[in-house]
């Protein structure tokens, strides 16, 4: 029985890379086809990895060589540096791959993947100044088949006599090399210059230069842009300064429709700065997607109540806004202020909110955003799909809350999450809950899946989550089913690990993904934990740093199931050394779990049953920061 | 409105058009003898094949159309299409044949992708075994072919 080949190309299309390695010694058919599919996408995960394709590319046939569409680089697990594609190795590739259309640093954390990436840059390290000494730094080389530009400039030269800036798509530019393109020089340059396909622009005032001030931008920069870069869609401006506005009244600001989305992040307004947020409107009406991280510090009470007005008229005012992130908005006062008013005119239909993702990302030490006024003002919650925010409650309340009968729980007994009867969050796919600060409220696990019903990604950072029933505080109301597929614990203190785990293997059905790191298991029964998951269809596994009862797990005992086999991998954890997927340890066929019993157990092990999952991951650095 | 259909041991299947039509193969030829009570021939799909094909087209009648071929080649196998591929691997693979006779991309995705799923974490050896493949590489071939690419390997 067997199939034609026409068909086994197109079973090896689906099938990740390091196993297309095996695929290929089959037989010379299968080998031709394996190298075939192998080529077509080449995905690179670690410096080591690239150094060696860069040396079987050397000596590759030109079959192969032509069946090269595109390198991604992956930097998702720091393997990859972001630097670290050289003059030479793309020389290499620019003369070897004729068809190669892409080159991209990526971040995914999936093996293979065929489809587009959303990010696609380029580093230009090999576009340095002593090379090019005439064009620096922005020449391209000559590629023809290269549909795809972006770019980040690492160099403190000017871009002067920038080739081929008509077809960058994006670009960072540090402070001082965005007013250099305005300089009279080089303005008078023929010809001009010009971002005419530039849609992302990122302007970071601290790039290199970490001492030197930057030099404030006034509303003539912010005219530049439009004027040179007429496709621009996304602009990010980070560690800068806005100046103080003078007279503007003679100046007519000319709308810039094209743009999207505007972060600011580390960015300050000079006294008097209010005006600017107006200006702001009137250049981007048509944003969708703000980001608003200042960092400033209006003294005066006159000037903090100015700035909140203006920042939320302007809020108000973008009638396309689809995304929301709060950072800092200055002092304090002007944050909490923002978001008071804010809530308040949605409550009051004054302004019609539209958001889909709302996001707090608040840094303030000692204060957090009044996280349930937000939460219950329904007209603002009950249209969104993302919501990113602390309910942690740290300084607002320094009172133990009230202990009852049987009930050991720290609940505060007015948490939004506990105390209301309908779900708190009807719509939102996506729930990023975070706790900046150390806090003795817990959330409940049965409840916060109570107040999410069509929650597909979770996140909790720094929560203190109780799993286990308390007679008290566990709600009766049996769970049905959740619809759940992404879940993220990092840096948990999880009180009822058993709990979790029956909840992880019962509740979740349609679970794809998982990740523990950085987290404290507790009240796991038995007290080496067992994980079974041989019903899911989970792609993705990471654990990392994982203690129970404050203890490290070194060991991972992988059971993967595959049909009526069973293989088992055990993982180790020492020191800085990780292991990746598959564990390179010894494989060992066994026909069921209880048969391993025999074999030495590691102290503290965590056992997981599962079938076949493309990404496991356990390690024990931080260089899987999430 | 259906059609009727006619597998090569000769059984008789009358289906709605709608259902026969995920097929491009007949589809193709509906439009071009038209409207007619004659069953169409399908030579090389047998009885049981073609009942499996019908239940998988009859579940999958709502489905969206999609030519993106990124889209399709990244969907995960939903769980209706995992009960359904849980056959015998002859059957899995006269699944496949038939799905690429009759022209029905989804049905050939999702069998492409059950084989790739059976063929992810095996041995060469395994492999040849499903296949019914004998090596016609020498060991030195092998291992040149191993060297060569080893940068593959995840690392």
């Amino acid at each position: 029985m067997s199939l034609p080949l026409e068909l086994i190309d197109v079973i090896l299309s689906h099938i990740p890379p390091r196993y297309l390695l095996i695929t290929a010694t089959v037989s010379r058919d299968w080998s031709r086809l394996s190298l075939l599919a192998l080529y077509h996408a080449i995905y690179i995960h670690s410096d080591y990895q690239r150094i060696s394709f860069f040396r079987a590319l050397d000596n590759l046939p030109l079959v192969y060589c032509r069946a090269i569409q595109a390198i991604y680089l992956n930097i998702a697990r720091q393997r990859v540096s972001a630097q670290s594609l050289n003059d030479g190795e793309l020389r290499i590739v620019a003369s070897k791959c004729p068809r190669l259309d892409t080159i991209a640093f990526v971040k995914t954390n999936e093996s293979h993947r065929s489809s587009s990436f959303a990010t696609v840059w380029l580093p230009p390290g090999y576009w340095s100044y002593f090379e090019y000494s005439n064009d620096i730094p922005l020449s391209m080389p000559s590629w023809p088949s290269l549909k795809r530009f972006s770019m980040v400039v690492y160099t403190e030269n000017s871009p002067v006599g920038v080739h081929g800036s008509d077809r960058l798509t994006m670009i960072t530019l540090t402070n001082e090399q965005f007013l250099s393109l305005q300089r009279p020089d080089v303005e008078s340059i023929t010809p001009p210059i010009c971002f005419s396909a530039l849609e992302c622009l990122n302007l970071d005032g601290n790039y290199f230069t970490y001492e030197s001030r930057p030099v404030p931008l006034s509303p003539s920069h912010m005219l530049w842009l439009h004027q040179h870069c007429p496709s621009l869609r996304h602009l990010s401006i980070k560690n800068m300064t806005f100046d103080n506005l003078g007279d503007t009244s003679s100046i007519s600001f000319p709308s810039h429709s094209s743009v999207e989305s505007l972060t600011l992040i580390d960015v300050s307004v000079s006294m008097r700065g209010w005006g600017w947020y107006h200006i702001f409107g009137l250049l981007c009406p048509a944003i969708q997607s703000l980001s608003l991280d200042l960092d400033m510090d209006d003294k005066f009470q006159y000037q903090q109540e100015r700035t909140q007005v203006a920042i939320v008229a302007w809020i108000t005012g973008c009638d396309s806004l689809a995304s929301l992130v709060l950072g800092r908005l200055g002092a304090y006062a002007v944050s909490q202020g923002v978001t008071e008013d804010l809530t308040k005119l949605a409550q009051q239909g004054e302004w019609r909110c539209q958001l889909k993702s709302l996001d707090f990302k608040s840094v303030y030490k000692s204060q957090t955003y009044p996280a349930d006024v937000v939460v219950r003002c329904s007209p603002l919650i009950s249209s969104l799909e993302t919501l990113g925010i602390d309910l942690s409650y740290t300084g607002r309340s320094s009172t133990s809350p009230s202990y009852s009968g049987t009930c050991h729980c720290a609940i505060h007994p007015n948490h939004p999450l506990h105390s209301s009867p309908a779900p708190a969050f009807p719509n939102l796919t996506c729930l990023h809950l975070r706790n900046s600060a150390t806090c003795k409220y817990k959330v409940l696990l049965n409840d916060l899946l109570i107040a999410c019903p069509r929650t597909k990604t979770l996140v909790l950072h720094c929560v203190s989550l109780q799993c286990h029933p308390c007679e008290d505080h566990f709600s009766s109301k049996s769970l049905p089913t959740h619809p759940l597929a992404n879940l993220t614990l990092d840096g948990c203190n999880v009180d009822g690990a058993h709990h979790l785990f029956q909840t992880i293997e019962n509740q979740f059905p349609r679970l794809a993904s998982l990740t523990i790191a950085y987290v404290n298991l507790r009240g796991s029964q038995p007290v080496q934990p067992r994980l079974n998951l041989g019903h899911l269809g989970l792609k993705k596994l990471w654990l990392i740093q994982i203690k129970t009862e404050g203890v490290l797990c070194y060991t991972l005992r992988l059971y993967e199931l595959r049909g009526p086999r069973m293989t088992l991998y055990d993982a180790y954890v020492d020191g800085n050394h990780d292991i990746d997927r598959p564990p390179k340890t010894t494989r060992i066929e066994v026909p069921s779990p209880e048969a391993t019993s025999k074999k030495p157990t590691f102290t503290n092990t965590l056992h997981v049953v599962c079938k076949y999952v493309e990404d496991v991951l356990f390690g024990n650095t931080l260089a899987y920061l999430l | 409105m259906s059609v009727r259909l006619l597998s090569s041991d000769s059984e008789d299947f009358t289906v709605a058009k709608e259902v026969a039509e995920r097929s491009m193969l007949i589809k193709n030829m509906l439009e071009d003898v038209g409207d007619n009570d004659n069953p169409i021939p399908l030579p090389n799909v047998t009885a049981k094949i073609l009942r499996k094909v019908i239940e998988w087209c009859e579940h999958h009648l709502g489905d969206p159309v999609t030519n993106d071929e990124n889209e399709r080649r990244n969907t995960e196998i939903d769980e209706w299409d995992q009960k359904f591929m849980e056959v015998d691997q002859e059957t899995l693979f006269d699944i496949i044949l038939a799905a690429n006779y009759l022209d029905i991309k989804p049905l050939l995705d999702v069998g492409c992708k059950t084989v790739a799923n059976m063929i992810k974490g095996k041995t060469a050896e395994e492999i040849r075994k499903i296949f019914n493949i004998v090596n016609d590489l020498t060991p030195e071939e092998e291992a040149q072919i191993r060297k060569e690419n080893e940068w593959a390997e995840d690392r």
